[in-house]
């Protein structure tokens, strides 16, 4: 049951999976097809998962693949024996297949199969690949107009436009006038509690248009919907946003649904340094996108000849862990590249950086993440960016 | 995962021993602080309808077996987690599945037999849950 659950969650993306029925079957697959992930379920006939778990971080060879623990027990006991033995992470069972999907995504890269991907090379002649920075369209439907104005709020100091509707006749009406491909929605959601799996009409009528067979779309529910969320997942939603809404972290969430770079929200060029603006409030889902992108960004600066870097916290007063990774994940890239790299910030607490990574290295989201700062207790912080490129 | 909203009935505190189940029947054993064995037992219709809800489309009988056990599984894993908060440390088996018209089970050494019986939204047939379990002494 778990082996097909999984496999239909990750049938919309490009991926390989393999599947063993037990410890030992697992452990010999893992040696032999050396997958980026393992997700390794507890119960299980000939070896379980918590023995099969301690094998695999024996193995030099295995160690450091990174393992999602399937477990029927929420116990404080059984979470924390799993955690102590190197899982990155865990899923508590029930799931759904979304919930299994988002926690792979977010230790490896997941592309989509076939037309949903938005790779640039695949978008046609004439279509420009969109960017986090430009006034993006958001085409919500949703039958509470409080919903919408939550997620016109939240998007605002982005810029992005939201379109609302109530119903998905009144939305199929307003996609159909959008064509051409420059007033279309760059993103859709859409409530999946309308009666008569009205949600999943509305997809079909979206997806019969070519102008807007790529567009993502996202069902918004409350998190007790599973039934739903597993209806929209298999007809070929992207995923699921459940209310009440996090509104902090939900354009980070349409970010990465619509699978662009959110590097051009952070970085700039100052001459000829590389400048990485960080804020107080990066998200977890931003802090992990950015980490992703972020290495791509750095070796393009290398390979254009630059090897100057500024990590700009102006403004940073509080050091929560999303931000903690993406600083020490960031300099960790920037030190394998030889780039040389100064950080800016105002506030006191900045200067305390090496401890406050220091102490947070027993953390679930620093397990195998470096400090970049070992064997520092200080370190040199600029008042500007005009004062840290006078070191360079 | 079935998508289901199940709600328990008043329950028996001292089922009788033994007890009859029918139809497709989970099992899985406790072992620790606490021992003994959970039951689930799904009619054939209920176990085939949550099966066809969760694996999406028709299933096989060992498909529906399969569910079965992993269902067993998760409500006993729910189950050993409350206990093991109160300081009842245990372990689980590997789950089991059995069918029968007329399963008759009963566990000698249980001081605690309860029974529990669960209507399902949309299903005319119940979810009976039965656990025979001891308190290490």
């Amino acid at each position: 049951m778990i082996h097909t659950l999984i496999n239909k969650g990750f049938a919309p993306y490009d991926v390989q999976m393999f599947f063993a029925s037990n410890g030992a079957e697992g452990l010999e697959m893992a040696t032999n097809e050396k997958p980026d992930v393992i997700l390794l379920d507890v119960t299980m006939p000939v070896m379980d998962g918590v023995e099969c778990l301690g094998k695999l971080k024996a193995d030099p060879a295995l160690k450091d693949i990174p393992v999602i623990m399937l477990t029927a027990e929420a116990g404080k006991e059984n979470v924390l024996k799993i955690a102590k033995m190197g899982v990155r992470d865990y899923i508590v069972k029930p799931f759904t297949e979304a919930n299994v999907v988002d926690r792979v995504s977010r230790l490896v890269d997941l592309k989509h199969k076939g037309p949903a991907a938005t790779e640039a090379s695949s978008a046609g002649p004439g279509k420009k690949q969109k960017s986090v920075t430009e006034a993006l369209k958001i085409l919500v439907v949703d039958e509470h107009p409080a919903i919408i104005e939550s997620i016109e709020k939240a998007v605002s100091k982005r810029g992005w436009k939201v379109v609302g509707c109530a119903s998905p006749t009144e939305a199929a009406a307003e996609v159909a006038s959008s064509v051409p491909a420059e007033n279309t929605p760059d993103i859709i959601l859409v409530s999946l509690a309308y009666p008569n799996k009205a949600a999943l009409s509305f997809y079909a009528t979206v997806r019969s248009n070519p102008a807007l067979s790529r567009v993502p779309i996202m069902g918004l529910c409350v998190k007790t919907a599973t039934f739903e969320q597993n209806n929209a997942k298999d007809t070929g939603f992207v995923g699921s946003i459940t209310k009440p809404l996090d509104l902090k972290e939900l354009p980070d969430r349409l970010i990465r649904a619509m699978d662009l770079d959110n590097t051009p929200l952070f970085c700039s060029m100052d001459e000829n340094a590389l400048v990485i603006s960080l804020p107080e409030d990066l998200s977890e889902i931003g802090s992990l996108d950015l980490v992703r992108y972020s290495r791509a960004r750095l070796s393009g600066l290398v390979n254009s000849g630059h090897d100057k870097l500024i990590l700009d916290l102006t403004g940073v007063k509080k050091f929560e862990i999303p931000l903690l990774r993406a600083i020490a994940c960031i300099l960790i890239e920037a030190k394998a590249l030889d780039i040389d790299w100064r950080i800016v910030g105002s506030d006191d607490d900045i200067f305390t950086l090496p401890t406050l990574i220091a102490s947070n290295q027993k953390v679930a989201a620093f397990k195998d993440i470096k400090n970049p700062f070992e064997g520092q207790t200080t370190l040199d912080i600029h008042p500007d960016r005009a004062a840290a490129k006078k070191t360079f | 995962m079935a998508g289901i909203t199940a709600t328990p009935g008043s329950g028996i505190s001292k089922a009788p021993q033994p007890s009859s189940l029918v139809g497709v029947t989970g099992s899985i054993g406790l072992s620790g602080k606490v021992s003994g064995i959970v039951y689930t037992a799904f009619s054939y219709a209920l176990a085939q309808k949550v099966a066809e809800k969760i694996l999406g489309g028709s299933s096989s009988e060992q498909e529906v077996s399969d569910v079965v056990a992993e269902l067993t599984n998760m409500i006993t894993g729910n189950l050993k987690s409350q206990l093991c908060d109160m300081g009842y440390n245990c372990s689980l088996s590997i789950p089991s599945v059995v069918r029968g018209d007329d399963i008759q089970v009963s566990a000698k050494t249980a001081s605690i037999s309860v029974r529990n019986e669960y209507t399902l939204e949309g299903c005319p047939d119940l979810l009976v849950v039965q656990v025979f379990a001891a308190l290490e002494t």
